[in-house]
């Protein structure tokens, strides 16, 4: 089955002119819309767009961030780069996962995708995480650069190192918790005007501010086993409720600021 | 009209009421209707019998009380026309019929859930086993959805660990599992924080320590000698200082770790 959509997917695959420098396409059939599908990327080096659309098949764009020089050999010959980076993508008509090899240069892939479409994405190394207008929920873990989610109808569960992470929900799915977290970056989360949830947010040197009434919870008692000792504490964490309470939304940095703002162009599913 | 006059005559026979005269000529008579002496004896007998049976006389009370009656019923017969009183009577008989039915039904269900449901809860032997039952139900859940390929429902599952009480070896092992080995980050961060609420436990803490060398990310390197800083716990010194040697960590963690080191040697 996967070799069946394979052979597509390598058939729809368009080749750019010689030279690395051009764009490359490579266009995803999916046989069917219905059901829950989920795209998964991992990039070895380079920035990652999705952007939800009205169409049916997954348009993956991906150029070379730096150009090749077209050396040449000294004979007013000019080196010719072919094949500079493969991408390859297999599909089951429901999961589709794209593969790219990029023999250590950075590539940066523009994605056009489905809207419902739920999202596996990680950057290993030199490149940020754009994610527009889809309804689904969104693994997105980028160590080296930042996150950004717009527009999203859905669940997040975002992770960055030094980067920055943005998430803007216009529709949060009830019942689902959500986790942010990094290491150095600020994290700001945008969320319906109504959305009923508890933040679980913690920050080493930074700030939290938000725009929400949120009401103060309880922190739950905490004993820990030292030296055969009990010691009675309560979480290190600020617990908050906003309106009605609900799922957890966890928010972790240890050195950047924490923002939690009203979406008001929002709903909820 | 003889007749009557000879019925007459026997009833005043009977009673003794009939002169010597007319008694004569009424057995005469008799006799010659073919009845023995014998018989007409016995005939005297039953009528001195019936007379001696005692009769209740109506006291004034029932009087009344049947008085009353056929007056409501006469006030009821002018107050509706004999045809709607009837209908109505049918109608109301077969409401209240039904109406019995369904408080009779109704009270069968109200029974049966108070006692499949008070039954079973007045004994504790039975509510353990729903208590047992229940958290086995919970765990099984648990664990099933910390083998989801999704990470949002992996962190779910991690979330659930937190609401329960107390999470038997396999939710432990799960979790441990969980840290060592999820290709998310943010779940191997959350488990960490659920099994914290362990950190008793010898076979956690020695979880904790082991997982040390497993960690890649800087997030969670930096909480986990948090944590044997906050635990005291010395054995994990040496499994800290081997993460030092990875010339690539973030500066702020590896200072953080030393002092860590420092702290615990």
């Amino acid at each position: 089955m996967i070799r069946k959509y394979l052979l597509t997917i390598l058939l729809g695959l368009s080749i750019g002119p010689v030279g690395f420098s051009q764009e490359e396409q490579l266009v995803v059939n999916l046989p069917s819309l219905s059901g829950k599908h989920l795209f998964t990327f991992e990039n070895p080096k380079g920035s990652i767009k999705v952007t939800g659309y009205e169409g049916s098949d997954i348009v993956i764009s991906a150029t070379p961030r730096f150009p090749g020089t077209g050396k040449n050999d000294g004979n007013s010959l000019k080196r010719v780069d072919r094949d500079p980076f493969d991408i390859y993508a297999e599909s089951d008509g429901i999961n589709v996962t794209l593969f790219c090899r990029d023999e250590g240069k950075t590539v940066d892939f523009d994605i056009k995708i489905p809207r419902r479409f739920s999202l596996k994405l990680k950057s290993l190394d030199n490149g940020t995480i754009q994610v527009i207008n889809i309804n689904g929920d969104i693994e997105a873990d980028n160590s080296n650069g930042d996150v950004t989610l717009e527009n999203i109808s859905g669940s997040a569960v975002l992770n960055s190192v030094y980067g920055k992470i943005l998430a803007t929900f216009s529709e949060v799915r009830p019942d689902y918790p959500m986790m942010f977290t990094s290491l150095e970056g600020d994290i700001s989360i945008n969320l319906p005007e109504k959305v009923n949830a508890v933040l679980k947010m913690k920050t080493g040197t930074g700030d939290i501010y938000s725009d929400f009434d949120l009401v103060p919870l309880k922190r739950q008692p905490v004993i820990k086993d030292v030296e055969n000792t009990k010691v009675y504490s309560l979480e290190d964490w600020v617990v908050d409720r906003v309106n009605s309470g609900g799922p957890e939304y966890i928010v972790r940095s240890y050195s950047g600021n924490i923002y939690i703002k009203k979406n008001k162009r929002s709903g909820n599913f | 009209m003889k007749k009557k006059d000879r019925k007459e005559k026997l009833q005043y026979l009977f009673k003794g009421d009939l002169s010597p005269d007319e008694t004569e000529e009424l057995n005469s008579e008799l006799k010659k209707t073919g009845s023995a002496d014998d018989e007409i004896d016995s005939l005297g007998m039953v009528s001195e019998l019936i007379d001696r049976v005692s009769v209740d006389e109506p006291s004034s009370s029932m009087d009344q009380r049947f008085y009353e009656m056929l007056a409501d019923e006469a006030r009821e017969t002018s107050s509706a026309g004999i045809t709607g009183h009837r209908s109505g009577r049918v109608r109301s008989n077969s409401f209240y019929a039904g109406l019995r039915v369904a408080a009779g039904i109704a009270l069968f269900l109200l029974g049966w859930f108070m006692q499949s449901w008070f039954g079973q809860r007045s004994d504790p032997r039975d509510l353990a086993k729903l208590s047992g039952e229940m958290k086995d139900l919970r765990e099984t859940l648990v664990l099933t959805m910390l083998d989801q390929p999704s990470s949002l429902e992996r962190i779910r599952a991690v979330n659930m660990v937190s609401q329960l009480e107390k999470a038997d070896d396999r939710i432990i092992e799960s979790l441990l599992n969980a840290l060592n080995t999820d290709d998310n980050d943010n779940v191997r961060l959350l488990s960490l924080e659920a099994l914290l609420k362990y950190s008793g436990n010898p076979a956690v803490r020695d979880g904790l320590i082991s997982s040390i060398k497993n960690q890649s990310s800087p997030m969670i390197q930096l909480r986990l000698a948090e944590v044997m800083v906050a635990l005291k716990e010395r054995k994990a010194a040496p499994e800290l200082r081997k993460i030092l040697t990875n010339t690539g960590m973030n500066y702020t963690v590896r200072t953080r770790i030393n002092e860590a080191v420092t702290v615990l040697l």
